[in-house]
């Protein structure tokens, strides 16, 4: 049973501007998967298709073996949780611990009155994410990288099997996001989750992730393995984004790199 | 864990602050009486029972309504602007109380002033308004139900405006009073209502608190962690409606605690509703009342309408607590 499969689905906002057109790939436990494309290919609206925050125009996508819709709300949060973009996100009136422990949500009575389980678990996320000692911070205080982890945390307390992160690495310096990464491999290793990822930067989804999703104008352009990708990547990459890529290899030849040149 | 017993302690002692301001209230008036002198004469008892006691209850029941309205909508609307007539209650209920009084519309039934009751449909009357506009976008969108509020307030206030304009300068004045507010209506009459519309709004919210913590993080996020957001919009606006048309039909509109207690709120227990809520029951509550006493003792045997009272004490220490040194407003 896969962990998500995504069956010829298609979506738009207004008629005549279909945003997805009959996209369908199949994602395996614990694979990484990255959704790369242009600004405005589809990449957030298949990661809110996915999560059922929309709902597919044609075409199905089933999570576990069962149809999205098909899950009661908080059952499905127990599956899949979501990290909105930086940008659209609000910045409630809360601490950081406070923010992480609403992710619990879907395990809560209808009341919500959280448990100590709760509390434990919103502890430990904390520290596998680098965040317990902003715990009691409010989170309009925290900077840009933080704020990524701490959403992510948020994610991670939700303990789904599968986690959607839009554009996690964005607005990061390098060693925000290396921590970021720490932190993502970390929740892999000990939550062995399923993750998809939009991403803008491509080196990092070659060398970090397991799949490529490529999206041109909402169609599927590339779906399959980062290695078969790899074989052929500037020209892929230069049908994806229309420009020249040149390739550089690190230092010691293990990695190959990839950096825009100029409209094609 | 420090986190929870921290904020269950200050609710405790917030509760037994309000219990004392209504325990209190209720001796202080034009004439202060003690219990000796309630047990003494007839007419005390009367003054006492008939007169104080509803008018107390009222006043905290008024007060914590509106507060904890105000608290649901600057969730809901994630906008710490937003108070309880941000959807043209206040306006559908001045508009509803001025057609009964400029009609003719006098007397009471079973005990209700007619003009409550002409105030109550109005208030019904625009929240439907902005439910029926929200329905026929077919939208449970945040953004477009407050602007359907606003135009829906500006309908009922230009309507208001026509009225009043319309009308003899007796009745015109009676309007722009009622528009004041105040609680001098009050009567085991009004009260029953009052407080049934209570229990079940203030349940009703009760039970929402965890979802309102979620909605305010964002509707995505909110729907991702298992909130049905179109359902708990329709039982928080049902709430709300009943909540806030019961009281502006007693009490009139009155402004400020709505908009201002849940803030306060949020400084002393944080913003975290579970908490925030029973805070701004307390709060409200007390606040309404011993605004309600100070307008009924300060220049008596005259009264203060409460509405220009609460503003006049809670904004300088609402001023006080902007200025203080703990949190800032800048995420609410």
């Amino acid at each position: 049973m896969s962990a998500i499969n995504v069956n010829a689905i298609s979506f738009h906002y207004t008629e005549n501007a279909p945003v997805l057109k009959t996209v369908s790939f199949e994602v395996q436990e614990k694979e990484r998967w990255a959704i790369i494309g242009k600004n405005g290919s589809g990449k957030s609206t298949l990661l809110k298709c996915i999560g059922n925050l929309l709902k597919v125009k044609s075409g199905s996508i089933s999570v576990e073996g069962k149809p999205v819709t098909s899950y009661r709300f908080k059952e499905l949060a127990r599956l899949i949780a979501y990290v909105p973009q930086a940008g659209n996100r609000s910045l409630p009136p809360y601490s950081v611990r406070e923010f992480v422990m609403l992710g619990r949500f879907p395990y809560q009575g209808f009341f919500g009155l959280p448990g100590l389980q709760d509390r434990k678990i919103a502890e430990a996320v904390l520290q596998l994410t680098d965040t317990d000692a902003l715990a009691d911070r409010l989170l309009h205080t925290l900077s840009g990288g933080e704020l990524q982890r701490v959403f992510l945390a948020a994610a991670v307390a939700q303990k789904t099997g599968i986690l959607l992160l839009d554009e996690p690495m964005s607005f990061l310096d390098p060693l925000h996001q290396a921590m970021m990464q720490r932190s993502l491999d970390r929740i892999q290793e000990e939550f062995a989750v399923t993750i998809l990822t939009v991403t803008h930067d491509v080196n990092h989804a070659l060398n970090r992730f397991s799949h490529i999703c490529a999206l041109t104008n909402g169609a599927p352009f590339y779906i399959g393995t980062t290695v078969r990708f790899k074989e052929n990547a500037r020209k892929l990459l230069q049908d994806i984004y229309s420009i020249t890529f040149s390739e550089i290899s690190s230092c010691n030849g293990h990695l190959k790199y990839y950096l825009p040149e100029g409209v094609a | 864990m420090r986190y929870f017993r921290y904020r269950v302690i200050l609710l405790i002692l917030l509760f037994i602050a309000a219990l004392v301001v209504v325990g209190a209230a209720a001796f202080i008036g034009m004439k202060f009486m003690t219990l000796s002198m309630i047990a003494a004469s007839p007419l005390n008892r009367e003054i006492f029972w008939l007169l104080r006691v509803p008018r107390v209850l009222t006043a905290f029941l008024a007060g914590s309504g509106l507060a904890l309205c105000g608290m649901v909508f600057q969730a809901l609307f994630r906008n710490p602007l937003a108070d309880p007539f941000t959807l043209g209650t206040a306006s559908g209920a001045s508009c509803g109380a001025a057609v009964t009084m400029l009609a003719g519309i006098t007397g009471s039934f079973i005990g209700i002033p007619m003009v409550s009751i002409g105030a109550f449909i109005g208030a019904v009357a625009a929240m439907a308004c902005v439910s029926a506009i929200a329905s026929l976008k077919r939208t449970s969108s945040s953004l477009t139900m407050l602007l359907a509020g606003i135009a829906v307030s500006f309908l009922f206030s230009s309507l208001l405006m026509f009225f009043q304009y319309m009308s003899s300068f007796r009745d015109s004045f009676q309007i722009v009073r009622w528009l004041m507010g105040g609680i001098q209506i009050a009567s085991y009459a009004t009260l029953g209502p009052l407080l049934s519309f209570w229990c079940i709004g203030v349940t009703l919210i009760v039970l929402q608190l965890p979802r309102l913590d979620q909605l305010l993080a964002g509707e995505d996020l909110a729907r991702s962690r298992g909130v049905d957001i179109a359902a708990t919009k329709q039982w928080l606006l049902a709430a709300t409606t009943l909540l806030i048309a019961g009281i502006v039909a007693v009490c009139g509109p009155v402004g400020f605690i709505g908009l201002m207690v849940p803030h306060i709120c949020r400084r002393i227990v944080s913003a975290n509703h579970l908490f925030l809520g029973p805070a701004c029951i307390f709060v409200g509550g007390s606040l309404l009342v011993a605004a309600d006493t100070v307008g009924r003792t300060i220049i008596a045997p005259a009264e203060l309408p409460v509405g220009v009272l609460t503003a006049l004490m809670g904004g300088p220490f609402f001023l006080w607590l902007l200025f203080g040194k703990r949190r800032t407003f800048d995420a609410f």
